[in-house]
């Protein structure tokens, strides 16, 4: 950081103190500091409206950095960040989890099991790990001991064992293996991470896992300090995207939680609506039996009943799956973003302690000066001073590359989650919507069934006939609206499920063709999962070939 | 109903002393009228004979309940010179002979259904008549509804030429009714507070005096004014009798009618006139039955009144306290022929009235029809919320169909008060003297039926309550409570005669209930739903706010789109909502009510029942109490026995009268349920197919707007 003094040990190791001074390096906080001060504070921590960022331009965000740090101040070049994070400049190492199954358990500590391969890692014994069973409270306490010993990193949360989904049931299962899946594959892919010492004793382990690095505590401030730190102003930032990626995370992570909130609520309506509804078929129902002079009334009824009956049934699972397919996306939002958004704070943390190093080396520095400039000299004193100036220095030396290399992690690790964020909305939201797109055919579909039970109540054919007195048939527009050729209200082809399925089943098929066998089912996850597998097999064999490439090309989505 | 009145009615019987012969006669009369009515008709020369007859149609009007010997009791106590026995005997003497000639009783019944169904409209034709003649003449109709004894010596005069003394009376009656037809809705009266009779020796002994007859005359004028009306119920068998007049001469007839039909100088011909309208009706009556089938379907003939109804233009009206909702009523007479519309221009016309006013037109039409159901309006509202937009939206749609149902009833569109609904520029003072006229107190009745159709808690326990205890008994005591139950100690219980009526009030209890739950259970729906709208507004709501952090471009674009999607998704939501409650809804709410109407009709005629039932006792009482005296003291007593006799056929005459009116009232509700059925299918069957047919669009339009999300943000290659 510019703002450090270097500590130049020549300076002092002159045996002439008074010599040079060093006044030009101390100077030189001047001339750095206009120039940053004349920047906008970036925001003021515990103010962060999600306007401060909106107004700024967020381009800057999605610009690769490598050509705008350059001529910024608090910009990392290249060689800097090869320097500072190197595990992101080499492709030498790669650890991949799969995850097979999940065994029932107790309720809410169900067992992970999964394979791992891992390629050129040292101190691992194998390179594949079959069948490791883990369950998911150890998986919980990996990913803690993770979040405190990766300060650069932004950890995703382990996702909740329990979904909207009723408990046990398939579709429980499938969401499971899906984000847990996913979990793995962000904790994988993630250089850093997989060079992190305990990941060797989580998949090596033979019975369980505890955490082994337990002296490992959290080196930033926790409770109550921290509560407190957070209380004062936010140190200067210089990495802009980071400065304003917090209020960006926190307020995501707000409306996130409100988002869930609402969409729980409105589940829950749901599913009382299907309650009363429910009640309400009975009641035709009781009407219908009640009906007993006219038959066709009495079928009417009946046939009316039973598809508010089979509306409310749909209502109900609708009000699980729409739980299901956003809200727990959104709740393991919110997770993330909180992660995220203390993983920020801890930077902050870590940057105050930078300054207050910062300001005792400079104290310290001052204190030299000015024992190097009195006329007598105690050897003791000076050595002293020299001491602690060292300590300060390098304390602060070693603060302040922690801070870059945080920042620096932090600059990659934020467009990661940016994508992630994107792609996981994006998937959210198309499962919500095949949902309802599902529900409402399903309705539509019944409700078209009963129409000509209606007509046929008396010998006027009801109101579709439209005082048409010479239509014989009854049975006039009673065709299905929509069929495998598509919806006849619009002009669009169907998309039907089926093809989609079917394309789906073709290019896993492909897939596994392409590389090793792939036995995940689960065609929801599946093209996230895919790949992020493809990148590491195919790292894993360390060649690219040309199909495979194309495919990857074709199907990255970040 | 309008019990009052038919105690008025049964006093001045009382007072009229009878012989049993003519008792029997007049009974006897009754019964076989339609044959004699068209013997009469074509008999039209013989003076009396006419009068006689038309004076028995301008009554009939009134008096569905009070059938039988009333005509002879009038005539009797009019007749201060003649004997009243002989007067009697006159009036029945040709009637007589009429039955003697034609006397198949087979046709009887069938006759006396038909002449049941004419008179009812008979009525409304003559208060439409009377309207189009006398309606502005507001002072005219004071006067004539308070005839006075007096006028009846005028109408001697007048009508002396005929000789009889019996035609006298009817000129007399014709006065007092015609009118503006006062007495036909004070007719409606006649089950209001059902009074039983109570015979003091001393009145009767009163009007066994010569005098006693023009005292009693006085009486009833003063008291009950236009009533004397009711005492000649027994024309409403009769009033055939001047249909059978042949077309032609009817037509010429009415060439010569004098253009001011007041009724207190009715001509001859202006009576013919009036009875030309029975005459259609008679050709009516006889395909009566198909016609009240369908009720949906206006009569051939010619002179309905074919109304098209609007409702329209809800406006505040008002000060703070005076605060109300006016609706415009618009109304275009489509049958340029029809006699019972005053305007004859084709353009519409437009009235305002407020919701009172519904109600009242409402309770005014149940008066004058006994036995009808009348298509009911919406129930009353809190006070809050009367101003909300939907809520009155919702009432004008009622409102409309509530008249539009009516006017499709050719008897209820005809009815002159309905009529003057539509068309009167001055409603609030002609519907009060209206009010007053008939007595109906149509603006100060509540029908709980109407009121508390959807006030739906307590429906569980009334509903089940009545339906347990009433199925086999048609009323307990009085349901007006103070003098009759204060007169029988014991609430007695009696027994529906009617089987078909057992069955028809449970399963209407039955089917309110369970439409009461249904309404129930889609007004919860709706709430729920109306809550889940505010949470789709919620969610879209926050889903712009993320947008709007703009994580990223496509973050951004996806949510937005997303909000959109939510937001039409909440109107669609909004929108089966209101489909739902407009559909299915609206028409379960309005069978609720027209289930009130049901109940009420029972009601009326669970009271005529208990009326004919305590007179029937009575009598029965009476006569041992004579059969007694009789033995005791043989002949010696002649007064006493002959007030006692007296009595017997006082009671005699009123039970057949009730029991008439009973049959009659019967007969209407039996068709009007058949009516009630057919319709509540067809109904039913129409909101359920509107309801299905929306809800497929709704879902079609749901689909829609997901699958064009789906497409547009490329979410197939997500």
């Amino acid at each position: 950081m510019a703002s450090s003094i270097p500590y130049l040990p020549d300076d002092f190791e002159d045996n002439n103190p008074s010599a040079e001074p060093i006044d030009q390096e101390i100077t030189q906080n001047p001339f750095v500091e206009p120039s940053i001060l004349s920047q906008p504070l970036p925001y003021d921590e515990h103010e962060d409206t999600p306007e401060i960022e909106t107004s700024e331009p967020n381009e800057n965000v999605q610009l690769p950095q490598s050509e705008t740090d350059e001529n910024q101040i608090g910009k990392l070049s290249e060689a800097e960040l090869r320097k500072l994070v190197p595990e992101r400049f080499t492709t030498k190492y790669q650890l991949s989890i799969k995850l097979l199954g999940i065994e029932k358990n107790k309720v809410g500590n169900p067992i992970l099991r999964f394979d791992a391969f891992i390629k050129g890692l040292p101190r691992y014994r194998q390179n594949k790990y079959k069948d490791i069973r883990r369950t998911y409270n150890e998986v919980v306490k990996f990913n803690k001991y993770l979040t405190v010993s990766n300060l650069e990193v932004f950890i995703p949360v382990f996702p909740n064992a329990t979904t909207s989904y009723p408990f046990g049931s398939e579709d429980e299962f499938k969401q499971l293996m899906y984000v847990w899946q996913e979990w793995f594959n962000r904790i994988t892919c993630n250089p850093i991470l997989i060079r992190d010492e305990e990941f060797i004793y989580f998949i090596e382990n033979d019975f369980g896992y505890s955490v082994i690095n337990t002296q490992r505590k959290t080196n930033v401030a926790s409770g109550l300090v921290r509560k407190t730190l957070k209380q004062l102003a936010v140190p200067y930032d210089p990495y802009q995207e980071l400065a304003d990626f917090r209020p960006l995370i926190k307020a995501a992570y707000l409306i996130c939680q409100k988002l869930y909130k609402s969409l729980d609520k409105s589940s829950k309506l749901q599913k009382q609506i299907s309650i009363q509804v429910f009640d309400l078929s009975n009641k035709l129902g009781v009407l219908s039996q009640f009906e007993n002079s006219h038959p066709g009334m009495k079928n009417m009824w009946e046939k009316l009943s039973k598809i508010v009956q089979i509306n409310s049934d749909l209502d109900l699972i609708e009000s699980i799956n729409e739980m299901g397919s956003l809200g727990d996306g959104i709740q393991g939002l919110v997770d993330d973003f909180y992660e995220i958004k203390e993983a920020l704070t801890n930077r902050h943390l870590i940057m105050r302690e930078l300054i207050q190093a910062e300001s005792q080396t400079q104290a310290k520095h001052l204190q030299a000066t000015k024992i190097k400039n009195r006329s007598a000299l105690d050897p003791i004193k000076v050595d002293e001073a020299i001491r602690q100036l060292e300590y300060a220095t390098k304390a602060e030396e070693s603060l302040n590359l922690q801070v870059k290399r945080i920042s620096g992690e932090m600059l990659f690790e934020k467009d990661e989650i940016i994508n992630f964020t994107e792609a996981k909305f994006q998937k959210l939201l198309k499962n919500y919507t095949l949902n309802k797109v599902e529900y409402h055919r399903k309705i539509l579909k019944h409700l078209e069934n009963i129409r000509l039970d209606v007509r046929i109540v008396d010998t006027k054919g009801g109101l579709s006939r439209l005082n048409r007195d010479n239509l014989t048939s009854l049975k006039h527009n009673l065709p299905s609206s929509q069929s495998a050729n598509g919806d006849s209200w619009s002009s669009r082809t169907f998309r039907s499920l089926k093809k989609e399925e079917e394309e789906r089943e073709h290019k896993l098929q492909q897939e596994q063709y392409d590389d090793e066998e792939d036995e995940e089912g689960d065609d929801n996850n599946h093209h996230d999962n895919t790949n992020i597998d493809d990148h590491t097999t195919s790292h894993s064999k360390g060649v690219v070939d040309a199909r495979n490439a194309a495919h990857l090309l074709g199907v990255a989505t970040f | 109903m309008e019990q009052e009145d038919l105690t008025a009615s049964h006093w001045d019987d009382v007072i009229s002393p009878n012989t049993n012969t003519n008792s029997a006669l007049s009974s006897h009369s009754v019964l076989d009228n339609p044959l004699n009515n068209q013997f009469q008709n074509l008999s039209l020369n013989t003076a009396s004979q006419s009068y006689y007859g038309q004076y028995d149609e301008d009554e009939e009007d009134d008096e569905e309940n009070d059938q039988g010997d009333n005509v002879n009791i009038h005539e009797g106590h009019e007749d201060t010179n003649s004997n009243i026995v002989q007067s009697n005997y006159n009036d029945y003497s040709i009637p007589n002979i009429n039955d003697n000639l034609f006397a198949s009783t087979d046709n009887y019944r069938d006759n006396q259904l038909n002449d049941l169904k004419k008179e009812e409209r008979k009525e409304h034709r003559d208060q439409l008549l009377s309207e189009l003649t006398h309606g502005t003449d507001e002072g005219g109709i004071l006067d004539s509804s308070v005839v006075s004894s007096k006028q009846i010596s005028t109408g001697d005069s007048l009508f002396h030429d005929k000789g009889s003394p019996i035609k006298v009376k009817p000129n007399q009656q014709t006065q007092i009714t015609s009118p503006k037809r006062p007495i036909n809705l004070k007719n409606s009266q006649l089950f209001r507070a059902p009074r039983p009779r109570k015979f003091s020796g001393q009145i009767n002994a009163k009007f066994l005096g010569g005098e006693a007859s023009n005292s009693s005359e006085k009486e009833n004028n003063g008291s009950l004014g236009p009533l004397g009306s009711n005492q000649d119920d027994s024309k409403s068998n009769d009033r055939s009798s001047v249909m059978s007049s042949t077309r032609a001469e009817l037509l010429a007839k009415e060439a010569d009618a004098p253009l001011y039909e007041i009724q207190s100088k009715k001509t001859d011909e202006q009576k013919i006139q009036e009875f030309r309208t029975p005459e259609s009706k008679t050709s009516d009556a006889e395909s009566k039955i198909p016609i009240a089938k369908k009720n949906g379907e206006l009569p051939p003939a010619a002179d309905n009144n074919k109304l098209v109804i609007s409702v329209g233009d809800p406006m505040k009206v008002g000060d703070i306290t005076t605060a109300h909702i006016v609706y415009s009523i618009k109304t275009k007479n489509t049958n340029p022929e029809t006699k019972h519309f005053p305007i004859k221009t084709e353009d519409n016309v437009i009235v305002s009235r407020r919701y009172k006013d519904f109600r009242w037109i409402y309770h005014q039409l149940q008066n004058n029809h006994p036995g009808r159901i009348i298509p009911p309006p919406p129930s009353k509202q809190t006070y809050i919320g009367r101003f909300n937009e939907s809520f009155i939206e919702n009432r004008r749609l009622s409102l409309e169909k509530m008249l539009s149902k009516i006017s499709n009833i050719p008897i209820l569109a005809n009815d002159a008060d309905f009529v003057m609904f539509l068309t009167s520029e001055d409603f609030a003072n002609e519907s009060k003297e209206r009010e007053r006229l008939s007595g109906s107190g149509a603006s100060t009745q509540n029908n709980e039926f109407l009121d508390n159709a959807i006030t739906a808690n307590d429906a569980n326990s009334v509903a089940s309550g009545s339906s347990a205890s009433t199925g086999g008994i048609i009323a307990s005591t009085a349901p007006s409570g103070g003098f009759m139950s204060s007169f029988f100690s014991i609430p007695t219980k009696i027994n529906e005669p009617d089987e078909y009526f057992i069955d028809k009030k449970q399963y209407i209890d039955e089917l309110e209930y369970n439409l009461k739950q249904l309404y129930l259970a889609i007004e919860l729906v709706g709430n729920q739903r109306n809550a889940l709208v505010g949470v789709y507004d919620e969610i879209s709501l926050t889903l712009d706010e993320l947008a709007g952090l703009e994580i990223s471009k496509i973050t951004t674009e996806l949510l937005g789109a997303f909000s959109q999607v939510q937001l039409k998704i909440k109107e669609n939501l909004d929108r089966v909502n209101l489909q739902d409650q407009l559909t299915l809804g609206f028409s379960i709410e309005e069978y609720l009510r027209i289930i009130g109407s049901i109940k009420f009709v029972f009601e009326t005629r669970a009271k005529i029942y208990q009326q004919f039932y305590t007179f029937n006792q009575e009598l029965a009482k009476k006569q041992v109490q004579l059969d007694k005296s009789i033995r005791k003291y043989g002949s010696t007593q002649q007064e006493k026995l002959n007030l006692l006799q007296f009595e017997v056929d006082k009671l005699k005459q009123k039970t057949s009268t009730y029991e008439s009116s009973f049959q009659t009232i019967s007969e209407t509700i039996k068709e009007e349920l058949d009516n009630f059925e057919i319709e509540k299918i067809e109904n039913f069957r129409n909101s359920v197919e509107i309801f299905i047919e929306s809800s497929i669009e709704s879902q079609k339009e749901a689909i829609e707007l997901y699958e064009t999300f789906y497409e547009r943000q490329n979410l197939a290659n997500v």
